[in-house]
C-alpha cells in the first residue's frame, strides 16, 4: 500500500538535499521541516488531536469514577449519565475507564509494533541490497515466500496459545513478526539507489566494516523514509490489532482494547449504540489524526509533492 | 539597423523558503541580425534565467519585470497563447540536455513534422522533403531512414544536431542556445558547434550562446556579455573583452582558465571567496567581497552598467572602471599570483622514482544479457580492453578520454584491489592477484579516492569532524591523534579548523572538494585516484583546487592518477598522460611531448577539437573535425579501434587500410612518447595543423 508513496519521498528526500546545499540562505533542516509542517493545517490539527489521545488515554484510567474491571452491576447498559460519562456496557463495565484503557492499550500496541517493524524492516533491507550478489537473491528469494505465508492465522494462533495479561505483547509480537517484510521490500529499493552513492563507495574503498556502513551511512539516510513510515505504520497496526480483536482472536478479557470494546459493542448496536460509539468516535480519531501528521510529515520533508500525495 | 531582440532592464525573482531569490538584476542587451552575442558566466549568475524569460518559459512562481521586445513586438505580458505564435517561430531555443526536451515516446520525424506543421502550412510530402532536408543539414547520415528513429536510439552529439534542426526549422530570428554542447565531449562539441555556425549562416538568425566555457565563447561570438550574481559586470566586443578585460572579475576570470595551448607552468590565480547569496546581496558591489581593488566606495551603490572611459566598445559595472582603464591594469597587476610550494622529489629523475601504480594490459569486461528469467548473453562490452601505464611516486598521471572510453571502469578496477578479468595491477609493487586479506587491508591505506561530484561523495548527515575521522578509525588511530590529524588536514587544505562541526551542506561546491580531499589525505597515501576531481566546478573555485592539489603533491610526494576529460586542466597538472580510446590506452607518454607532437591520429583531434579562450587563435585555427560518434563498446573490431573515424586512414591506400582494419596496433615507440598506431604522425607532421595536408608518415 505505502510503497509507491515512500519510493516518491525518498527520491525527493535525496534532491532536497541537494538543493539545500546549494541553497542561499542556509536554514537548518529541522526548523524548516517543522516550518513547512506548521503550514499545513491539517497537520497541526492532527497532532493537536493525537495529543489529546494521548492525554485521554493516561488521564482517562486516573479520572474516571470507575475501574475498567470494576462492573457497576446496579447499572447495566445504561446511557450516558453524571456516574457513568459514556454509559455502561451489558455487563455494566463503565464505558469512559474502558476506552480509555483500550485506547491505551491499543495506541501501546500500535506504536510498539510499528517502531519494532520499521528497526527490523530497515536493517534487513538495507543489507539485502548493501551486499548485491547472493545475498540479495537469497535474501529477496526468502521475502518472497514469507509474503505468501497467512499471517492472520499466525497471529490468531500466537495470540491464542498465550495467556490473558500478557495477550497484548504477544499480539504486538505477531503484528510485528509478519508486518516487517512488506517494508523491508521498499527499504531494500530504495537503498539501491543509496548505495551507489560515492559517500558510500568512498567508504567502501577506505576499508570500513560493512555492517558499520550500513549503521553509519545507509540508515540514516533513509531516516525521513523511516519517520515517515513509522508515524503511518501506527495506523496500519492499530487497525491489524482493532480487527484482530474484533474477531475475538487479538485481545481477550479481562484486558481490553478498541477492538474488543467495538466487539462488545456491535451486539447491542440497537438497544445500547453508546457501547459502539465512544470507542468508534476514539478510533476514527486516533486513525484519521495519526494519517494526517504523516501527510503533514511528508510534505514538509518532500517539497515537490505540493499536490498533496494520493492518499 | 534594428536590433531582433532588445532586452531592457530585465529583472526576474523567485519566491522561495529561504527569501525571495532575485535571479536577475538589471540585464540589459540588444541583439542585430546575424550576430552572435556570448552570455558567460559561473553557475548560478543568471544565464540561463535571462534566456528562459526570453522565451516565455520560467515557471509559475517567477515574477519577470522589464521589457522583452522581438523585431519591436513586446513579449512581456503575453498570454501562453500569443507567446507560442512566436515560440519556435520567430525565435527558437537549443537546451543543454536534448534528451529531455525530445520527447521520448515520438518519432524524430513526428517531431520535425510537429514544429514545421505549427507554423508554415505544408502537405504532408512537403514535410518530409523538409525534415529530411534538414536532418541532411545537420549532418545526421541517411536522413531520410532516420526520420523514424526514436531519440533513445541517437547519441548525445546526435540529438543535439535534431535539436538544432527543430530549431531552425521555421527559419527562426532568433537562437538562443543554453549550454548546447556542456554535455557532450570535446570532438563532439567541436561536431556541434560547427552545425550551430551552418545553421545560423542559412537561417541568418541571431544567435545568444550561453555558456560558461570561455573557451566555446571566443570561438563563437560577436560580442559578449559577462554576468555575475544576476547582473551584466562587463559587455564588449569578444576580441576586445579577451585582450583587454576592463574589470576586476572578468580579469580574474579569464585568468582563471588553464590554457591547452601553452606548456609553461604558469600558476593559475584562482578568485577568492564564494558568488554572494541572491537572497540577501551586499549593499553595493556584489563583487567586492572577492575584489583584489576593492576600495570603500564600492561597498555604497551598486556599480551600473556604463561605458568606460577610452573604450568606446566597452561596458562595464565597476567604479574604478575608467582608471583601471587609463592606467591599463591587466590581470597580473590585479591578481596577486602566489609562488608554487617547492617539491621535494623534483631533483629525483623518474626512472629512479619508485613504481607506485603498474598496470598493464588490464581487460574488464562485461556480459551483456537480454530477457527476463532465463537470461541469455548477447554480446560483450569490452570497457577496459588493454589499458597499460604507470605511475611514480610523486608525479600526476593523467588519463583522459571521451565518455565512454573506459576511464571510470580502469580506476573501479584498481580501487577493488581484487584479481584483474585479465592484464596485471600492481599497486606499491604487489601484484592484486596474489593479495592476502590483511595485505589488502594494507592497501586500502595507500590508495585513496577523491570522486567527482562533491555533492554526493560526502554524507550528508556527517559533520565534517566525522568525515575526516572515518578512515583514521579504520586505521585505528587513537582518539587525541585523531584530533591533531583533524586540525592539521583542515590547515592543510585551506579551510578553517573551528568548522569542522558543519555539515557539508553548509560548504560550496569548492570546499567540499577540499574536505573530500582531506580525507583522502587523512592516512597519509602514497597514491591518490581522483576521478574528475574539478569538472563539477566553476572555473574561478576550479584554479583553486587545481592549485591545491599541486601543492599537496610538492610537499607531501603523493602521487595522482587524474582522470580528466578537460585537456588544459590536464595539460596544466599532469606530468605524464594516457590517452584512452573505447577501452585501450592509443597513446602515452610525457603530457608535453603528446601535447606539442601527438603521434595518434585520435589524440591530434582531440586537441585541436579544445577550444582556446582565445579569439584570434581560434579564428586562425585548423581544426581535425572527426566524423562521426564514438563505435558501441559491442562491436567487434578486428583492427585498429580508430579506423572508423580516423582521418589518416581515410588518406592511405587500399593496403595501408586494410592494416589498419585487421591488425590491432600495439604501443610503440620512445621511452617518452608511445602510441598504438602503424602509421603515426611524425613530429613535423603534428602539431596543431592541418591534418590533410600532412598524414602519410
Ligand atoms: N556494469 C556495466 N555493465 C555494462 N556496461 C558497462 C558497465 N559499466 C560500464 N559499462 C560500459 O563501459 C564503457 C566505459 O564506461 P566508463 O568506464 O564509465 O567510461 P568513462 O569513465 O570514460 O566515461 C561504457 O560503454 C559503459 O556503458
Ligand atoms: S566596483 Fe569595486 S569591488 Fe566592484 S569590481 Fe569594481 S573595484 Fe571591484
Ligand atoms: S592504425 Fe590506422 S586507423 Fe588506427 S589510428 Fe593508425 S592510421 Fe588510423
Ligand atoms: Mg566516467
Amino acid at each position: 500500500m505505502a510503497d509507491s508513496e515512500l519510493t516518491v519521498t525518498a527520491a525527493a528526500v535525496l534532491t532536497a538535499e541537494d538543493e539545500q546545499s546549494t541553497g542561499l540562505r542556509r536554514t537548518g533542516r529541522f526548523t524548516l521541516i517543522a516550518r513547512r509542517f506548521a503550514r499545513r493545517p491539517s497537520a497541526v490539527v492532527g497532532l493537536v488531536l493525537l495529543v489529546l489521545l494521548v492525554v485521554f488515554a493516561f488521564v482517562g484510567p486516573r479520572i474516571a469514577q470507575w475501574g475498567y474491571d470494576e462492573p457497576d452491576f446496579l447499572a447495566l447498559a445504561q446511557a450516558p449519565s453524571a456516574e457513568h460519562w459514556f454509559g455502561t456496557t451489558t455487563g455494566g463495565s463503565d464505558v469512559f475507564a474502558l476506552v480509555a484503557r483500550g485506547l491505551g492499550r491499543s495506541l501501546a500496541i500500535g506504536i510498539l509494533s510499528s517502531v519494532a517493524i520499521t528497526v527490523i524492516a530497515a536493517i534487513i533491507g538495507t543489507t539485502i541490497a548493501f551486499f548485491e550478489g547472493w545475498v540479495e537473491r537469497v535474501g529477496m528469494w526468502v521475502l518472497d515466500m514469507l509474503l505468501v505465508i497467512p499471517s492472520f492465522l499466525l497471529i490468531a494462533m500466537i495470540v491464542r496459545s498465550s495467556s490473558g495479561a500478557n495477550g497484548w505483547i504477544w499480539l504486538t509480537f505477531g503484528i510485528t513478526v509478519f508486518g516487517w517484510i512488506g517494508y523491508a521490500r521498499v527499504l531494500r529499493t530504495l537503498t539501491l539507489s543509496l548505495r551507489e552513492l560515492d559517500y558510500v563507495h568512498a567508504a567502501r574503498y577506505m576499508g570500513v566494516r560493512s555492517f558499520t556502513i550500513i549503521r553509519r551511512h545507509l540508515i540514516p539516510n533513509l531516516g525521513s523514509v523511516l519517520i515517515i513510515q513509522t508515524v503511518l505504520g501506527v495506523v496500519a497496526a492499530v487497525n491489524s490489532e482493532t480487527a484482530l480483536s474484533f474477531l475475538g482472536l487479538g485481545i481477550k478479557a479481562p484486558d481490553t482494547s478498541l477492538g474488543t470494546i467495538l466487539q462488545a459493542g456491535q451486539s447491542v448496536i440497537l438497544t445500547a449504540p453508546w457501547v459502539l460509539i465512544a470507542p468508534s468516535v476514539a478510533l476514527v480519531l486516533l486513525t484519521f489524526s495519526v494519517q494526517l501528521i504523516g501527510d503533514g510529515l511528508r510534505d514538509a520533508i518532500d517539497p515537490n509533492s505540493r499536490s498533496g500525495g494520493r492518499a | 539597423m534594428n536590433p531582433v531582440l532588445s532586452v531592457r532592464d530585465l529583472h526576474v525573482s523567485f519566491a522561495s523558503e529561504a527569501g525571495t531569490v532575485r535571479a536577475v538584476r538589471g540585464v540589459n542587451f540588444d541583439l542585430m541580425p546575424g550576430r552572435t552575442l556570448g552570455i558567460v558566466g559561473e553557475s548560478g549568475s543568471g544565464k540561463s534565467v535571462t534566456s528562459l524569460s526570453v522565451m516565455g518559459l520560467l515557471d509559475e512562481n517567477a515574477r519577470v519585470e522589464g521589457s522583452i521586445r522581438l523585431k519591436g513586438t513586446e513579449l512581456l505580458g503575453l498570454s501562453e497563447l500569443e507567446l507560442s505564435k512566436y515560440r519556435g517561430n520567430e525565435m527558437a531555443m537549443v537546451f543543454q540536455d536534448p534528451l529531455s526536451a525530445l520527447t521520448p515516446v515520438f518519432s524524430i520525424g513526428d517531431q520535425l513534422a510537429e514544429a514545421l506543421d505549427l507554423h508554415q502550412d505544408l502537405n504532408r510530402k512537403q514535410v518530409k522533403e523538409r525534415s529530411i532536408e534538414l536532418l541532411d543539414l545537420v549532418g545526421i547520415p541517411n536522413p531520410a531512414e532516420r526520420l523514424r528513429a526514436y531519440p533513445h536510439q541517437f547519441s548525445g552529439g546526435m540529438r543535439q544536431r535534431v535539436m538544432i534542426a527543430i530549431a531552425i526549422a521555421n527559419d527562426p530570428d532568433v537562437i538562443i542556445a543554453d549550454e548546447p554542447t556542456t554535455a557532450l565531449d570535446v570532438t563532439i562539441q567541436a561536431q556541434v558547434l560547427d552545425v550551430l555556425k551552418k545553421a545560423q549562416r542559412e537561417t541568418g538568425a541571431a544567435v545568444v550562446m550561453i555558456t560558461h566555457d570561455l573557451g566555446v565563447v571566443a570561438g563563437v561570438a560577436d560580442d559578449v556579455l559577462v554576468m555575475y550574481a544576476g547582473r551584466p559586470v562587463e559587455q564588449a566586443p569578444v576580441d576586445e573583452l579577451f585582450a583587454r578585460p576592463a574589470m576586476p572579475y572578468t580579469m580574474g576570470l579569464l585568468g582563471a582558465v588553464p590554457r591547452p595551448d601553452r606548456g609553461e607552468n604558469r600558476r593559475l590565480v584562482p578568485i577568492q571567496g564564494n558568488p554572494p547569496s541572491l537572497v540577501d546581496l551586499p549593499v553595493g558591489c556584489p563583487f567586492a567581497d572577492r575584489c583584489p581593488l576593492v576600495e570603500d566606495r564600492c561597498r555604497t551603490a551598486e556599480p551600473d552598467l556604463l561605458p568606460v572611459a577610452g573604450r568606446p566598445e566597452t561596458l562595464a559595472a565597476c567604479v574604478r572602471a575608467d582608471e583601471l582603464a587609463e592606467q591599463g591594469v591587466t590581470f597580473e597587476d590585479a591578481y596577486e599570483v602566489a609562488e608554487a610550494a617547492e617539491s621535494t622529489l623534483e631533483s629525483v629523475p623518474r626512472s629512479e622514482r619508485e613504481v607506485v601504480l603498474e598496470v598493464e594490459g588490464l581487460k574488464r569486461h562485461f556480459p551483456l544479457t537480454k530477457g527476463g528469467f532465463l537470461r541469455r548473453r548477447v554480446g560483450t562490452v569490452k570497457a577496459v580492453d588493454g589499458v597499460t601505464f604507470d605511475v611514480r611516486a610523486g608525479e600526476t598521471v593523467a588519463l583522459v578520454g571521451e565518455s565512454g572510453s573506459g576511464k571510470t571502469t580502469t580506476l573501479l578496477e584498481i580501487m577493488k584491489l581484487e584479481a584483474p578479468q585479465g592484464g596485471r595491477v600492481a599497486v606499491l609493487g604487489k601484484n592484486l592477484e596474489e593479495l592476502s586479506t590483511r595485505e589488502r587491508a594494507g592497501l586500502r591505506r595507500d590508495l585513496q579516492i577523491v570522486f567527482q561530484d562533491p555533492m554526493s561523495s560526502l554524507d550528508p548527515r556527517m559533520p565534517v569532524y566525522d568525515v575526516l575521522a572515518e578512515p583514521l578509525k579504520v586505521h585505528g588511530w587513537s582518539r587525541p591523534k585523531v584530533n591533531a590529524r583533524i586540525d592539521e588536514l583542515m590547515k592543510l587544505v585551506g579551510l578553517n579548523p573551528d568548522h569542522v562541526d558543519r555539515f557539508p551542506s553548509q560548504f560550496s561546491g569548492g570546499q567540499r572538494q577540499r574536505i573530500a580531499i582531506a580525507r583522502a589525505l587523512a592516512v597519509n597515501p602514497r597514491l591518490i585516484v581522483l576521478d574528475e576531481p574539478v569538472s563539477a566546478l566553476d572555473v574561478s573555485i576550479q584554479a583553486g583546487v587545481i592549485n591545491l592539489l599541486e601543492d599537496l603533491q610538492a610537499q607531501l610526494g603523493v602521487a595522482f592518477l587524474f582522470v580528466a576529460h578537460d585537456l588544459s586542466v590536464i595539460r596544466h597538472i599532469s606530468s605524464r598522460v594516457a590517452v584512452m580510446y573505447l577501452g585501450q590506452v592509443v597513446e602515452s607518454g610525457d603530457t608535453e611531448a603528446v601535447f606539442t607532437a601527438p603521434r595518434h591520429p585520435y589524440t591530434q583531434a582531440l586537441l585541436s577539437a579544445v577550444p582556446l579562450p582565445d579569439p584570434q587563435l581560434e579564428r586562425g585555427r585548423k581544426r581535425v573535425v572527426l566524423e562521426g560518434d564514438l563505435p558501441s563498446p559491442v562491436e567487434e573490431i578486428p583492427g585498429c579501434r580508430f579506423a572508423s573515424r580516423c582521418p589518416v586512414r581515410a588518406t592511405l591506400p587500399a593496403d595501408d587500410q586494410r592494416r589498419c582494419d585487421t591488425v590491432l596496433p600495439v604501443l610503440t615507440g620512445g621511452d617518452d612518447q608511445l602510441a598504438a598506431c602503424h602509421f603515426p604522425l611524425t613530429r613535423t607532421s603534428a602539431g596543431l595543423t592541418d591534418v590533410r595536408e600532412t598524414t602519410r608518415a
